[in-house]
């Protein structure tokens, strides 16, 4: 009979926590669920820095790269083109938080940081794929507004987890 | 507890994508290497889809005929919520809605009698020329999905090649050209809009009968390319489907011209593409020498 630990049944609840809220955020961004664009913020980015940020260690690459791929295949977007860019935000907030601070401070800079780095992987990797200059405000108005939705999607993911702030 | 002290304190079995400080050499690398590995196969998938691979495409589909039930319990409310729009639309603007409809079956009454003439005179002619043309076969369509994404303009259909729908067949409303099939599984159909990145129509501009190629921008409004030189456009020209290269039939009505740069004509769709519920379909069946003559 396995007999399990009380860390390792948290930590595969909290695993399964993090499985469902990054699928659900998926799900409701590729189906443009509220019609709103260009004012639709990406739940999926937020939703990744959330676990990144604050469970950094139950998330892994493996986790990043199939999210991306199901972003890829459910939007209909080219297959590897948002896992490459959720891959780079994923790598650029863990190592910015292992070589600079271990601290959970800083988090909004890091996501605004982050957010214009992913912005500009975006536009390069379009130029790369389609040898065109593109640019539209539409990204940035929608990446605007993810970060206006981060503090209620941190709330209701932090009682969601059932750990507090 | 906060949650600086509770990683600190769990540092055991913390697992840190690029961890800093561990015992082995291996395990210094383990997460690098695994950035490094994930990295790569994604620029090679990249590639790959780049290519048009049918690969890609058919690992697609089959991903996506797996979570469309998911998709689609989690697009309900959403469709509830355009539902109720347009229904209280409806009702706030029934008189005027009325009346202008009065107004175009009165029209379509007096033009009937020289549609049904010219039905029939186009019928002997191409009777008397031996005209083969494809004939297009229309099948509606609600739509399961409807992604307006910033860098993406696609839409999921609920029925695919059990049904009939293959890919690259054209979408259109009553308004005009919506886009083309892209990718068709048994159950499902991917289409991709006229205003996507990716999207390229060959089209003609009337009054001046110019071809060009109609782009789309990932913006509402896509533009107009390869203009012969020294073509005069203005804003309010009608663009229309050329039917060069087979795909589109000539004439589907696609936009009017919009604003016209130095560099490019801004082209508005006809269709309203962000408040699409239903799409016609149009099935290629060809009567040509092969069928006449099977």
């Amino acid at each position: 009979m396995l007999i399990l630990s009380d860390l390792t049944k948290k930590n595969i609840i909290i695993k399964f926590k993090m499985m469902v809220s990054l699928l659900f955020a998926t799900l409701i961004d590729q189906y443009s669920f509220f019609h709103f664009l260009p004012f639709q913020p990406s739940f999926t980015i937020i939703t990744l820095f959330y676990w990144t940020f604050f469970f950094e260690y139950h998330m892994s690459f493996v986790v990043v790269f199939f999210l991306g791929l199901l972003t890829d295949i459910l939007g209909g977007s080219l297959l590897g083109e948002n896992t490459f860019v959720l891959l780079a935000f994923y790598a650029g907030i863990s190592f910015y938080r292992e070589y600079f601070t271990e601290r959970s401070q800083y988090e909004w800079a890091i996501l605004w940081g982050s957010t214009i780095v992913i912005l500009c992987v975006h536009f390069l990797l379009i130029w790369a794929i389609h040898k065109r200059i593109f640019f539209c405000i539409d990204p940035v108005i929608g990446h605007f507004f993810s970060l206006l939705f981060y503090p209620s999607l941190k709330r209701v993911m932090f009682w969601f987890v059932g750990e507090e702030e | 507890m906060s949650l600086d002290n509770k990683n600190n304190a769990s540092k055991f079995y913390v697992r840190k994508p690029f961890l800093k400080q561990v015992n082995s050499t291996f395990h210094a690398y383990k997460q690098l290497i695994l950035f490094v590995f994930f990295a790569i196969t994604t620029l090679f998938i990249l590639y790959v889809a780049a290519a048009n691979s049918m690969f890609a495409q058919k690992a697609r589909l089959i991903v996506m005929e797996i979570f469309h039930p998911i998709a689609r319990l989690s697009h309900v409310p959403s469709k509830g919520v355009q539902h109720t729009k347009v229904k209280a639309h409806d009702w706030i603007f029934a008189y005027s809605k009325l009346q202008t409809l009065k107004q175009t079956v009165k029209e379509y009454k007096e033009r009937e009698y020289y549609i049904q003439k010219l039905e029939h005179e186009n019928a002997e002619l191409r009777r008397l020329l031996n005209v083969t043309e494809a004939i297009h076969h229309v099948l509606k369509q609600s739509l399961s999905s409807h992604t307006q994404k910033t860098f993406v303009k696609s839409l999921l259909l609920g029925q695919g090649l059990n049904q009939g729908i293959m890919a690259q067949s054209p979408l259109v409303t009553q308004e005009g050209l919506v886009g083309r099939t892209v990718e068709s599984s048994d159950n499902l159909t991917r289409a991709l809009l006229i205003t996507d990145l990716n999207s390229r129509v060959p089209i003609i501009i009337k009054p001046s009968n110019k071809h060009a190629i109609l782009m789309g921008t990932n913006s509402d409004y896509p533009v107009l390319r390869y203009l012969p030189y020294g073509t005069e456009i203005k804003k309010g020209d009608i663009i229309r489907t050329s039917g060069s290269g087979g795909l589109f039939p000539a004439g589907i009505p696609v936009g009017t011209v919009e604003k016209v740069t130095a560099d490019e004509a801004v082209v508005k769709p006809f269709a309203k593409l962000d408040s699409l519920s239903f799409v016609n379909i149009l099935t290629h069946e060809l009567n040509t020498f092969s069928s006449k003559f099977r």
